[in-house]
This record gives C-alpha cells, structure tokens and sequence, in this order.
C-alpha cells in the first residue's frame, strides 16, 4: 500500500547490482548509518507532512474537492484579480543593476535658497529625495520641501500640454509663435516685451537673460516673490553700499540673538543654520560651552522654542526693542557709532524703553558684555531695513570675522534682482496699465493669487495682448492668459543654480519629462535664439569644463565651491541713518497687527501636495488648514476660542478667517500664514485654508497694523494632531539647564525611580548580530518635522485628508510630539520626536492573535502586513500610541485616485494616479486597508545594508545604514546604528549621562532611547523665572 | 387560620401557583407553539427584522467600506464593538447560571426559567460572536484567528488573550447550546407527539431524537444532564474572566487590574439577571405564565441582582483604592479622568445605574413589584453596557503619553450596529418564543407536587 515501502524496497533490490560504483557521498561510500536512511527515503525528514500516506481513497476525495471548488471559483464574477500587462524591462539603462538603486546628483531651488540633493533612481524613476552631502547647503541634510519636491513631481494635476485658450497646442506651435514673436520685437529693441520671473538663481539663466537684454534693451523684466530677503539685502547694502548676503555661524557663537527670525525653521538656509546651531547647542561636541540663545518674536516658532530666553514682542516692536539694546549697548561703550546715528537712536530708545521686558533686556546686555567678540545678531525678513543696518553694524563689533561673512550678491548687476520684490510688484502692474505692454511672459509664480491687494495683476493683464504662463501646475494666474505653458520640474530638466554662498550646482534630470513641458532657461532660449534645450544651454555656460571635469561635476552635483570669503571693509552711517531718520516715534498705542508667514506650503506653491498639507505645523500642529494664529490673552480679551471665525479688517481690506488660540503668541498681534486658500491649485490643495494675500499692501507686506477683530459667530473645525499642549508633569521630555546637568549628568535617568524590574518569562537576550538601536537628541532637534516627511516619502506613506485627521487617523509613522512650557504669551514649546520603540519586550507582540507583529533577530520589532488581521490590540496595548491602522485604503481615497480597470471584490474601485504609483518605494509595501503599520526602522534599508556587506563579505559598517529620518535630519539629531558596536555612533551615544529611555518603568527595554536636552539659561534671569513660578 | 398563615410563612412557597394538573401545564406551556402566532407576536418579529436588516445592511457596508466607517482613532482602538461584545456576553451569562450552577445545587426554582435563560443565552453569544468578527480590519482573513494547520506551519500567538478568546467563546457557545439542545429533548419529543400535522411530525420529531420516554432514555439523559451541568458550571467562571484578560492582560492603565475576572463574573451575572427579568416580565404577562414564572422566582433573581450589583459597586469602589494605593501616576490618572475627565458622564451613568438603582431591592415591596423591578432591570442594562464603554473607551482615550491623547465619538454606524444587534436577538428570541416551549415541560412538572410520591402526605397537600 506504501508507495515509500515500495519504494525502499526497490532501492535495496538495486543495490547489489550497482555494486557501488556510484555514491552519493562520503557517507555514503563509507556506508554510514544516516546516509543509508538518507538514501531510503524518497522524501527527506520534513519535506512532508502528512504523516499516514495518502490512500486512493483520501486522494480521490481530495481531487474532487479540489475541482469541485476549482469549479466553484469560475462561477464568481469578476472575483479574480485584475490582470495588469507588465512591460519588460528588457532595454535597461546605463550603469541599472536591475533591484538596485542609483543616485543622482541634482539640485533644487526655492526662492534664492539652494539646496544640493540627490535623487534616488529606481529603474528609472526617482523615488527619494536625500541631501547631497558634497553641497555647502545641504550637507547631507533636507528640508520638507526638498523631500515632498518629489511628490510633485508625479502630481497628476500639473500642467501637462501647452494650451492656447484653453485649447490643446503642441510645443512646436508655442515655439514657432514664441519665435515669431520674439522677430517681431527684434525690430522695436523688445518695446512692449515683459517679462515676471520667480526669483532665478540659475548662472545659465542669467547668461541667456544677459543676451535678452542685449537684444531687447527696451524689454521690461521684473521679478517677484512673496517670501524675500530684500530687506536684509537692502539693509545691508544701506550701510555697506554692496549688495551683501550674510553667512552667520551659529556653531562658533556663544551668543545668537535673534530678532523676529526663524532661522531654524522656515527661513532660507535653515538647513545649515540648523546644522550649526544644534552643533553649537552639543554638550558633547562643545564640552559643555553651549550657545546661548535670546529670541524676541511675536509669534512662537521652532527657533524660539529652542531658546534659552524668550521675549514675546508685537512684530513691529522688534525694532524699538533694538533701539533700547543699541542705546544700552552705547551706555555700556561696547559698541561706537557715528554721532548722528548715536542720537537717532537714542530718540527712538527712549520712547519705547519703558516697555520693555526689564530683567530681560538686563540678562541680555549682561551676556553681550560676557560674550564679547562671539555675539551674533541675527534679524527676521520681516524686520524693516533699519533693523538689519544696525544689526550688520553691531556684528561688526561685537562678533568675531569668523562668526559671519558676507558675500556679494551674485546678479546685483540685474536692476530687477536688486529691486526690492515689493516695488518690483508694483511697477510691474504699473507698467502694463501704460498699455505700451503686447506680449507678456510670465516664468512660474501666480502673481493674480500672490500679490499685494493694491496691486490689480488681473486689471493690469487686460491691457496686454499675448500673456504666456509658463507654470507647474494651472493657477489663478493661468486662468488670466491665453497661454498656457507646462514648466519643467526640476527633476526632469537641466539647469544649474547658485546658492547665496556662491557655490553653483547642478540640476540634472532624473527622469524623462513627463509632459511636454519646458523649463525656464528653455523658454529663454527661444526667445534670445531658437530653442536650444536645457542641456546644451548648460553645457555652454560651463564651457570651461573639459568632458572628464564636466563628468565629475554631473556625478558630484557641485560645479563650482564658493572662491575666498569677502569681508565688508568699510561702512558708511549715510544710508542707516537715512532709513532710521524715516522710523516713526513710537506710539503708545494698543494697536493690532498683523504678521505674514511663510508656511509648510511656502508662499502657496506646494498647496497641492499633501505631503506638505497633511504636515502638522510645528508648533500649533494644525494640518490641511492656515488660522488666524492669536494669543490666550488676545482670546480672551475677545472671548474667542479656536475654531471661531473672525472678521479681519485692515483699513478697507477684511477676510473671514478662524482664529486658532496659540500659547506663546504675543497679545494683540495676529499671525497670518500664507499659501493657503486656492482658488486654483488641483485636486488636493483647492480651497485648503484661507487665502490672506488679501490683507497685504504694498505699503505694509510683512506686518500690517490696526487691525479689527470681529467675531462671526461661525465655527469652524480644525484638523489638528495634538490637541493635548501640556505634559501633565509626566517625564517624557526631559530638560535640564547647564548647571544643573553638570552636577547631576544623570538627572535623566534619575527622573523616574524604575524598579527591579522582572518578565514573567525568560527574556530574549540580544547579544550577537547587528543589534538596531536609536538614539534622538533633543538637544540638537528643533521640531522642524522633515523626519516626519522623509518617512512618509520612504515608506509609502498615505496621506488621509482632513476629515480623517480630525477623526485622529493620521498615518505618520514618526511624529513630533510638542508640548508648551509656561503659560500665556511668554510660554514655550519643547518637542519630541516619537516613532516606534521597538521594545525588546514588546507590549504589542504579545497581545496580537495572529503574531502578525514579531521580533526580529536584530531586535526589531516587525510588522508581517500579510499576516495582519486587523484587530487593533497591540495599538490599543502600545504606551507611546505609534502604531497606525489602515482604517480606508487611503491610496484609493486620495482624492487625485483613479478608477482600476478592473473591479476585485473587496480591493475598491480605484487606485492610485499611475503617476503617483510610480513614486511609490518599491522596496516597501503599500497597505491596503484594515491592516496596522507602523516604524520599521526602515527595514528595507537594513536588508539593503545586510545584503551589500554580505556580497563584499564584511559587517556592516557604522553609518552605513541610515534610516530615513536620520538620512533628512538637519541638526543630526538621530543616531542609527548597532549597539552592540562599542565604536559606533548610537553606542557612544547610548553612552552618555543624559541618555534616558521614555517609559522605562514598564520593561520595555526600548531601542529607541532619547538624549536629554540641555539649556543654557542666564543664571539670573533663569532664578528669577524660577521664583516667579514658585512665588 | 392564624396558626397556619404562621406555618405558611415558614413552608417553602409553591413553585407552581394555583395548582394545575400536569396536563394543564403541558397544554399552557404549548399553546404558543401550536396555535396561530398572535397579533403581537406578528408585530415584533417584523418589528424586529426589520432591526436586523438595519446590522446586516451596517455590517455590509462596514465590510465593503473598511473599520474607519466607525468613530475609532488612534489612540482608541477599540470602541463600540468591542463593548458590545462584552455586554451581550456578560447578558449571556445568566443563563448558564440558571441553567448550571443553581442545577447543581438543586434550587428548584429555576425550572421555570431555565429554557428560556438558556436560550436568551445562545443568543446573546451569537451577538457577541458577530462583534469580535467584524470589528477586525480585513474580515475575509478572520480565519487565520483559528488554528487552522497549514504548510507554513504558521499558528496563532498562545500568548494573546484574544485568542484566548476566541477559544473561551466558541467553547462556551458549544457548550451551552448542547445542555440547552439536551435539555430540549424531551419536550421535543412532547411536541412531537402532540403535534397535529405531518411537517411538525417530521421536524419536532427529528430533533427529538426519537425520545420515547423510556426509562433507560430518562437515566441517560439525566446523566448527561448533569455533565453538561457540570461542563457549563465553571464556563460560567472561565468565559468572563477570559474576555477581562483582554484588558487585564494589557499593560493600559484602567485594563491592567487583577480584580478584572471576579469583577467581570460578577458584572456578567448582574447584567444577566436584568436581562432575564426584563425578558420574562414581559414573557409571563404576554403568554399568562404568571403562575408558572411567579412572583417569587423575580423576587430571587431581583436578590441576586442585589447581591451583584453590590460585588460590582465593591470593584469600583477597590479600583479606585488601588489606583492610589499603587502609587502609579497613570493609574492614578486614569481612574481620576474616568471619573471627572472627558467620558465623566459615562462614569456616572454607569455609578448610577449599576452601584445606586439595585439599592432599592433592599425593600421587599420594591423587589416584588413588576413595573419597578423592570425599570430597574432596564437601568442595569444600560449601566452595565456603559461599565464596558467606561473601561474600554476612557482609559484608551488618555493612556501614557499626552500628545496621542484624543476623544473617541461613535458614527451613525457605531449606533446602528449596536440597535441591530438587538434585532438580531429578538428575532431568534422570537422564532423560540414561538417554536419551542419557552419553559421546560417536563422539569416544571418535577417540581410540581404531583412528582412527589409523598404528595399527598405532608402539609403540601394539593386539591385536585
């Protein structure tokens, strides 16, 4: 009956006749015991599992419930699933390894800021945006906008051919009309030629605007940005009479203090000054001689929140406070003036000086008598010209050359990049209402939404005949000309950039463009020449590079490294003292004002990316929406609350907008983000907020003042992650100041008493192997959340929407936890980045029925997404709350997805914009729905570490496998690496006094373990703070 | 007379009141199977389809649409569904106990009210059941719960209580279903042979397992009886304290608590007893069994519900002892947000429904009157549903760490489930009513003094 016995049987009856000619193996020859059981046995120990043989019987049985159910399936409709046609990957490209990544060395640009990046390739298609560490601006590290750059790119909602009218046109009919124009104001020197430019910073884009120029000298070229710099620059340039464009290093001062600016956070070059600051703020790294940093500012951001001494001050205050500490300064004689402007100054100090902060103003002259030739000033783009003048005048002498330098503006020879933006603006509309204007060309931006209410870009644009938009994505701005032309994403074209330090990059494409689009050099060309594409206009640029150098740059992404420093040498008082003369006495009055801000949607251009709109604000955390950010004493001076909707009235100007109640926001002041509240902008980001474009002048940009506040009586909801501010006095940010960790370097890991404490069971020990951990300083990190969307790019992240947000289903596998210190207007915010643990005993693993979540043998905990049933235990079970549940498919419901072909039952009717789908990390599942996910510690880039080193035959070295968020981090605040390594990064820093695991005192031996932030206080300002609290 | 209204205080009360002889009970008990449903009956079973349309159309859309239809959130987890799960099977709980425990220690008076005791609890499980089914994300994997042998030799973690669960409940499920089926037996086969057409003939009499009465049947059937007793004795115990595991065997602050299993028995019975009482003074007034489940036998359960309410009262009251006698900040804090914190409502409701409303069964007028007692019982419902929305809900709500903190609001599909789940229950609590006796025939009659050889010696004399 056996067909094994049969078997067996057989192999013994051939036995003799072979005579052992022919062995299987030693064993075998030598006639070993086990080889003969090996031999008899047609299938080996395990290979089946059955253990009776199948009888005819059960065989029978089993066939025909197979076909029967076989059958069975063919009665379904339509329940299979889909077939979808792959396409071979037959004609591979250059240098591909089929499963392998490959980086690209490109560049991006936002405003005048730079940042080198390199692009991640999967089979051709960028899939990840890492900082390009060869770049003076990056470092290594990336911003928000950098890494969700890369979503649109793919956004379905781009401009995708060009249009006439709202007609389709192909590029040839735009090159040819373009051409024909361009002939055609050959003859009048460009006379009625206009153009309105984003800010370039492109060397091949001016080179081509040069010859423009050349060859329409009557043409009119303006530029405008809402987000700027021009009151530094022209600050600067009032006292020094060059076009100056400071470098601070914060790493090397001792004393930051910081006028209004969020230099750590959304200002340009806040990658670096992040690097340099959380250097500078290292206990380790500068043994203990931490940086001290004053911070005044309205409202609260991730710079004040890093601050040692905070002043919340009305926007338009800045200014008078300056003009106090100048007068102090003066009285202390550390710094001289020219006489004029000592007297100037004193005027206006002495109007305001009774207002201020007193104990404040005192610590802080203190400091700067202390801290002599190591102060740096630093003031906000908001501040007016004045304030930046007298700033660059007070670094010059009181910081050393080292702490700052300054470099001329690489295109102050355009009148259109030294005209400020604001004027630019103006004289732009101005211009076109003269009517002398035919043929308009407008590169990127959407003046119709971005500017100024006073300025009437749609009234100005009647008057001109041929408007061409050369744009991303369609906007207000499109909606005004006729024609309409898709830009080029960086990521698919050639170009170069030069960062306001002088070095130039590269931008090269990672993809082929995906439309039919041009970029902005392009569209130069063919107006200056014929069209010329991106590359050969570059190359033309860099000529002097020969092919071999010219290879090198392409796969550094850096074409030329900033030449010797330039040191402002000589200054005249002429033009400060002719902008303070211009200052206003102060009034006491109780004015209203306004501020503007950049937000995570810059100044509107990334409102259709949701990566960006679903990022929580750093600091009121809110998503999907800007608000009327206010004060608690505002709020109750109005008895407003968040949500309720106001009227904001600036003389004729109002807007109905919901405030949201911020503690550490200075009273009667209101805060006004901008980008948001699109008319047109696509699926994801159209009517998204409040448009507050409408509140802005001309005459007050940055800050407007008496403002009305009425309130509506509407409510609307916000979509905020962290509704809950204060830690409720439970340790899991913890603090010290200076003095107090150098007496007590353990005082972190003695704020909570832990128990011996025992598991029930033998526990798992962890002692051979790479061995994950991580460690979060949170003496570096500053809140800026780029970790937050660098997972969300790796890890295929959905974004929910708001509706789901306010159902508190947001997906972010690391979130920053932010909670306020103090109360009212002088309070402050600490934050935390929180991600999954990975406890060696797990809480999550042990409660899941299915063990769909498990340890890994290198100590991480795992999700098996297959296995996932769904029954939400171990999130239920999970003290730091980081699990997320796939409660929809939140690919399907995105609203940029599009139907499937082909239905499944229980798999939706839509999917993802195959454009979209490209973006996706291949190397990481997408989640359907109903199942939990959570941080993996980037798992795949462990396997992806394990399986190079395997392949070179050697361990993994430190450093080599970097988590995503790791990757991003601007200030380095997170280590990754093997702790049982004694010579790696995360050991050395697992080491140290302030190391501290949160929730200890449950066993949960977590990997994931924070460094303890140390604070730098003055000792009297921080006592008297302390017995203010305590009194 | 006044000597022997003495003595009749003392004598035990007559389970069956006025006297009837044993076919009068048989006839009575049957009448509803045998007649034309009445008006009423009619109403309340479309009434109650209807009901249970509106799940099954909620559980289809949950299942096309995914969990996020529900007011679940990251920091809640778990929400309506799992509390209904643990109220329909705490309701459950009380049959078994009729039915088992006080069967081993031979009260009598449970006959009347085992069957439908018993019944009432197949079908709350059947609610229950439904809940831990749909509540999972991917429903159409629910399987890989079990452990099904498959070539990956992948099985289910021993170690999480909710798989403990999934054995306690269908464990528990088969269990009472085979004592309430062998318990039924015999007056199945009564039905057969009164039956009057050939359908009920053939189907009463399939299930009847062709009983015939016969004394050899009678020493099996009371044999297996009393295993099945014995089996179903400590599920009464193990299935509640298992379904606490699930909280008690997490680490949450407000779940992790050893007095979970005793509490939650206790609760379980509590709610039980409520329920039957609210079933059977509806069942006794709508089908005149008043003389069959009398006044007394509600009187008993209302002493229980009682004694019930008081253990429950006592595990608040210990929860928030220990909570500061732990000296666990986040203990601590639970226990005080419980009371005062978002959900303080729910806390309260539950304190007064639970703790204070069974208080006034002290007084005996109040234990014997029907309208008070069933609004009482109502109260207990609700209280004890919201003890398991208290538990489950407002200590996930505010756990370890502030920044997930987040408030937990059910949709209309929260709401709707749970309405249905009542449909799903009447509607099989109707179908019984109306195909099977809803009170053990032959037990009744045991209990009865004509069973008794003696009867006609003692005091308990019966006029015939």
């Amino acid at each position: 009956m056996s067909s094994l016995e049969d078997l067996s049987e057989e192999e013994k009856r051939k036995k003799p006749m072979l005579k052992k000619r022919f062995y299987r193996s030693q064993s075998d020859l030598s006639n070993d015991e086990s080889s003969g059981r090996f031999k008899e046995r047609e299938f080996q120990e395990g290979a089946a599992f059955l253990d009776a043989p199948v009888s005819r019987r059960t065989f029978l049985k089993l066939m025909g419930a197979t076909a029967a159910l076989a059958g069975a399936s063919g009665c379904s409709f339509n329940f299979r699933k889909p077939v979808q046609t792959i396409y071979p990957y037959a004609k591979r490209s250059e240098y591909d390894v089929a499963d392998q990544s490959l980086y690209f060395a490109t560049s991006m640009a936002l405003g005048e800021d730079v940042v080198g990046v390199l692009a991640k390739s999967y089979e051709g298609r960028p899939i990840k945006i890492e900082g390009n560490p060869s770049h003076s601006q990056s470092l290594g590290a990336t911003g928000i906008f950098q890494q969700s750059s890369l979503l649109d790119l793919y956004d379905p909602d781009r401009q995708k051919n060009v249009s006439y009218l709202g007609k389709y046109r192909s590029k040839e009919d735009f090159s040819a009309w373009l051409k024909g124009v361009s002939t055609e104001h050959f003859a009048t020197q460009g006379e009625g030629l206009c153009i309105l430019t984003e800010a370039q910073t492109s060397p091949t884009f001016y080179r081509l605007m040069k010859r423009f120029q050349l060859k329409f000298p009557k043409a009119k070229v303006f530029s405008y940005e809402p987000i700027n710099n021009d009151n530094r620059l022209r600050g600067i340039y009032s006292v020094t009479g060059r076009w100056y464009q400071p470098d601070y290093f914060y790493d090397k001062a001792r004393l930051i203090v910081s006028l209004d600016s969020d230099f750590l956070g959304l200002e340009s070059g806040s990658l670096l000054a992040t690097k340099r600051f959380a250097n500078g703020r290292d206990p380790e790294k500068t043994q203990n001689k931490l940086s001290r940093m004053y911070v005044c500012e309205p409202q609260l951001t991730v710079t004040g929140s890093k601050a040692d001494h905070r002043l919340a001050i009305k926007g338009l205050r800045v200014e008078y406070f300056l003009y106090v500490l100048v007068a102090k300064l003066l009285d202390a004689r550390v710094v001289t003036l020219p006489s004029t402007l000592v007297k100037q100054v004193r005027r206006l100090a002495f109007s305001y000086e009774k207002e201020v902060d007193i104990d404040f103003l005192r610590a802080l002259v203190e400091d700067i008598l202390k801290y002599r030739k190591q102060v740096l000033f630093v003031a906000g783009p908001r501040q007016p010209e004045q304030v930046h003048a007298l700033l660059y005048l007070l670094n010059k002498q009181l910081s050393s050359r080292t702490l700052h330098r300054y470099r001329s503006h690489a295109y102050q020879q355009f009148s259109f990049v030294t005209e400020s933006n604001v004027t630019s603006i103006r004289n732009f509309a101005a211009h076109l209402k003269t009517g002398v204007v035919d043929t308009f060309l407008c590169l990127g931006g959407d003046p119709v939404y971005q500017a100024p209410s006073d300025v009437d870009v749609v009234g100005a644009l009647k008057f001109v005949k041929n408007k061409v938009h050369v744009t991303l994505h369609e906007n207000d701005t499109s909606t005004h000309c006729d024609w309409v032309v898709p830009r080029s994403h960086y990521l698919e074209s050639w170009g170069d950039l030069k960062a306001s330090d002088g070095s130039s990059s590269v931008v090269q494409p990672v993809i082929r463009p995906l439309y039919d689009s041009l970029s902005d050099n392009e569209c130069m060309s063919l107006l200056v020449s014929s069209y010329s594409d991106g590359y050969r206009l570059l190359r033309a640029t860099w000529r002097q590079f020969s092919n071999k150098q010219w290879r090198s740059c392409l796969h550094n992404g850096v074409l030329s490294v900033p030449s010797s420093d330039e040191w402002g040498v000589s200054f005249s008082d002429r033009g400060c003292l002719k902008a303070l003369s211009k200052v206003k006495l102060f009034k006491r009055n109780q004015y209203m004002e306004i501020g503007f801000v950049s937000s995570f949607l810059y100044d509107g251009r990334f409102s259709n990316n949701g990566w960006l709109q679903e990022l929580p604000d750093s600091i009121s955390k809110l998503t999907w929406d800007n608000a009327a950010l206010i004060g608690v004493e505002t709020a109750s001076k109005f008895s407003l609350k968040s949500g309720d909707v106001v009227t904001l009235r600036v003389k004729d100007r109002d807007i109905d907008i919901p405030v949201f109640v911020l503690p550490g926001h200075v009273s009667d002041s209101i805060t006004l983000s901008l980008g948001y509240g699109r008319r047109v902008a696509g699926r994801v980001g159209e009517r998204k907020g409040f448009d507050v474009y409408p509140m802005i002048r001309t005459d007050d940009f940055y800050f407007a003042e008496k403002a009305t506040l009425i309130k509506t009586g509407d409510v609307y909801p916000f979509a905020s992650t962290q509704e809950h501010g204060s830690m409720e006095d439970r340790p899991f940010y913890r603090q010290a100041n200076l003095s107090h960790y150098i007496k007590h370097p353990e005082f972190a890991k003695e704020m909570v008493e832990v128990e011996n404490l025992q598991s029930l069971w033998k526990e798992r020990e962890f002692t051979d192997g790479n061995q994950w951990g991580m460690v979060i300083d949170l003496a570096r990190c500053t809140g800026c959340s780029v970790c937050t969307i660098a997972c969300q790019a790796e890890n295929n992240i959905p974004i929910v929407g708001k509706e789901e947000v306010l159902n508190g289903r947001e997906m972010h596998w690391i979130r920053v936890d932010r909670y306020f210190e103090g109360e009212g207007e002088s309070a402050t915010a600490v934050h935390q980045p929180v991600a999954c643990l990975h406890c060696e005993t797990a809480p999550c693993e042990q409660v899941c029925p299915v063990a769909a979540t498990v340890h890994g043998e290198e100590g991480t905990n795992d999700m098996v997404y297959n296995r996932c049933v769904g029954t939400r235990y171990c999130a239920d079970n999970c003290p730091a709350k980081v699990r997320r549940f796939n409660y929809f498919d939140y690919h399907q419901r995105n609203p940029q997805a599009q139907s499937k072909d082909r239905v499944h039952f229980f798999d939706y009717l839509k999917e993802p914009d195959p454009t979209i789908q490209l973006q996706f990390n291949p190397n990481v599942t997408v989640r359907m729905r109903g199942v939990m996910e959570k941080c993996s510690f980037c798992i795949q880039r462990i396997m992806k570490g394990k399986s190079d080193a395997g392949n070179d035959q050697r361990d993994i070295l430190d450093g080599e496998v970097q988590t995503a968020c790791q990757q991003a981090c601007p200030a380095e605040a997170i280590s990754f690496g093997n702790i049982l390594d004694k010579n790696s990064e995360v050991f050395k820093k697992k080491d140290l006094h302030r190391d501290y695991h949160i929730l200890n005192e449950l066993h949960l031996k977590a990997r994931v373990s924070y460094s303890a932030s140390i604070t730098n206080p003055n000792s009297h300002l921080a006592h008297k703070k302390e017995s203010a609290a305590h009194g | 007379m006044g000597d022997t209204s003495v003595n009749y205080d003392l004598q035990r009360h007559p389970l069956v009141e006025g006297g009837p002889d044993l076919k009068t009970v048989s006839d009575v008990i049957s009448q509803p199977v045998e007649v034309k449903p009445p008006t009423w009956w009619l109403i309340s079973i479309v009434g109650s389809i209807s009901i249970l349309t509106l799940l099954l159309s909620m559980v289809g859309y949950l299942v096309w649409e995914g969990v996020g239809v529900w007011g679940l959130n990251n920091p809640v987890g778990w929400g309506f569904a799992i509390v209904n799960f643990v109220f329909w099977v705490g309701i459950g709980h009380a049959g078994t106990l009729i039915s088992a425990i006080l069967f081993l220690f031979r009260q009598k008076w449970r006959t009347s009210i085992n069957r439908f005791a018993e019944a009432m609890t197949i079908f709350a499980v059947i609610c229950a059941g439904l809940f831990p089914g749909i509540h999972i994300g991917r429903v159409w994997v629910a399987y890989y719960l079990f452990p099904i042998p498959n070539s990956m030799w992948l099985w289910p973690n021993f170690k999480s209580p909710l798989l403990w669960d999934v054995f306690a409940v269908s464990t528990y499920f088969t269990v009472s279903l085979l004592f309430w089926f062998v318990g039924l037996v015999p007056d199945l086969a009564m039905l057969r042979d009164r039956s009057t057409t050939k359908i009920r003939k053939v189907l009463y009499g399939i299930f009847a397992l062709g009983w015939r009465g016969a004394n050899r049947h009678w020493q099996h059937y009371e044999r297996s009886y009393l295993l099945l007793a014995a089996l179903a004795t400590p599920l009464v115990l193990s299935v509640h304290s298992i379904v606490s595991f699930d909280f008690a065997v997490s680490q949450l602050p407000g779940w992790h608590t050893t007095i979970f299993p005793p509490y939650f028995v206790a609760g379980a019975i509590f709610s039980g007893f409520a329920m039957v009482v609210t079933l059977m003074v509806i069942a006794r007034e709508l089908f005149g069994l008043k003389h069959i489940m009398t006044l007394h036998h509600l009187e008993c359960m209302n002493k229980i519900i009682l004694a019930t309410g008081m253990m429950v009262g006592y595990a608040y009251a210990m929860e928030f002892f220990m909570a500061w006698y732990s000296g666990n900040e986040y203990e601590a804090f639970a226990f005080v947000n419980r009371a005062f914190g978002p959900y303080y409502w729910a806390y309260w409701i539950m304190v007064s429904c639970n703790v204070l409303s069974p208080q006034f069964f002290w007084f005996k007028k109040l234990r014997r009157s029907i309208p008070f007692m069933f609004v009482i019982s109502i109260f207990v419902n609700i209280g004890m549903w919201f003890e398991r929305f208290v538990i489950t809900v407002t200590s996930l709500h505010r756990d370890f760490m502030p920044s997930s903190w987040g408030y937990y609001k059910p949709t209309f599909v929260d709401v709707c489930t749970f309405i249905g789940s009542f449909g799903l229950f009447f509607t099989l609590f109707l179908l019984f009513l109306k195909f099977l006796p809803m009170i053990a025939v032959f037990e009744i009659k045991g209990v009865m003094p004509q069973a008794n050889p003696h009867a006609h010696d003692g005091e308990g004399h019966v006029k015939n």
